[in-house]
């Protein structure tokens, strides 16, 4: 990390100024990266969930045809969310560990059931929530082990 | 109880998403000493990354054919314990006691989810 940060420092003094800031990391610095890529894991599950959502709308609404296919606006938005999703969760990987970073996307099934719920019509029974407050419990404890 | 050819579909999704997921912490690891923004996106891993992530996107498609999305989507979430055991194993990522209760309980809410 020092030898790069020292190369850079050479070449371009702009990007050295932000290594060496990296490069100090105090506990303060690391556990605010840590929240900074939690975060990012949670907007990224807030997307995927959308994505999915157009991608069940675009299963009911699809023409089986190749025009069908590329002109189905459910299918575009669908991809469209579902890749500033992996964005987010790339930014995200940068400074939290996978275990930590994978298992805060299933905070997107919470949001896919309230959808699911409320636009597609689609019924929850009492069980089924007990399933989803476990979930958020769940990624609550994955992100206390965390940070 | 789901319909048998949406979970066959399901499944596949669920090990390719899996991998993906490894394939972009691979990735990213690579970016934080790439400086250009196009070269950090060009990355082998992240775009093998991506191109899993959109091929288990199209089986979840597949699978949403044939059952409800409330179903669907739970059923992703064993994707959870496969990535577990590829950061412990591949990454060796720490896994304390605290973070696999989160697992279970992230497991349990999507089988009560799921199976009802």
């Amino acid at each position: 990390m020092s030898k790069t940060a020292k190369s850079t420092k050479l070449a371009k003094p702009v990007e050295s100024v932000k290594l060496t800031k990296s490069a100090k990391s105090t506990a303060k610095t690391a556990r605010s990266s840590v929240l900074a890529g939690i975060s990012f894991a949670v907007l990224c599950t807030v997307f995927t969930s959308l994505g999915q959502f157009f991608q069940k709308k675009a299963a009911i609404t699809i023409t089986l045809s190749f025009l069908g296919i590329i002109t189905n606006i459910y299918l575009i938005l669908g991809f469209l969310f579902y890749a500033i999703g992996m964005i987010l969760f790339l930014l995200s990987l940068r400074t939290v560990g996978l275990s930590t970073a994978h298992p805060i996307l299933s905070l997107g099934f919470v949001w896919v059931a309230l959808l699911s719920i409320w636009q597609l019509g689609e019924v929850l029974l009492p069980i089924q929530w007990l399933g989803i407050f476990s979930i958020i419990a769940g990624v609550v404890l994955i992100g206390r082990s965390a940070s | 109880m789901i319909n048998p050819l949406a979970f066959v579909l399901v499944m596949i999704g669920v090990f390719l998403n899996a991998f993906a997921s490894f394939y972009m912490k691979k990735g990213a690891v690579v970016m934080n000493r790439k400086k250009n923004l196009i070269s950090k996106f060009m990355d082998t891993y992240v775009i093998l990354g991506i191109f899993l992530f959109v091929l288990s996107a199209v089986f979840y498609i597949g699978s949403m054919r044939f059952e409800n999305l409330s179903v669907i989507s739970p059923m992703t979430g064993i994707a959870f314990i496969i990535v577990a055991f590829l950061s412990k194993m591949l990454l060796k990522e720490k896994i304390g006691a605290q973070k696999i209760a989160g697992i279970a309980l992230i497991i349990i809410g999507t089988i009560l989810v799921a199976s009802f």
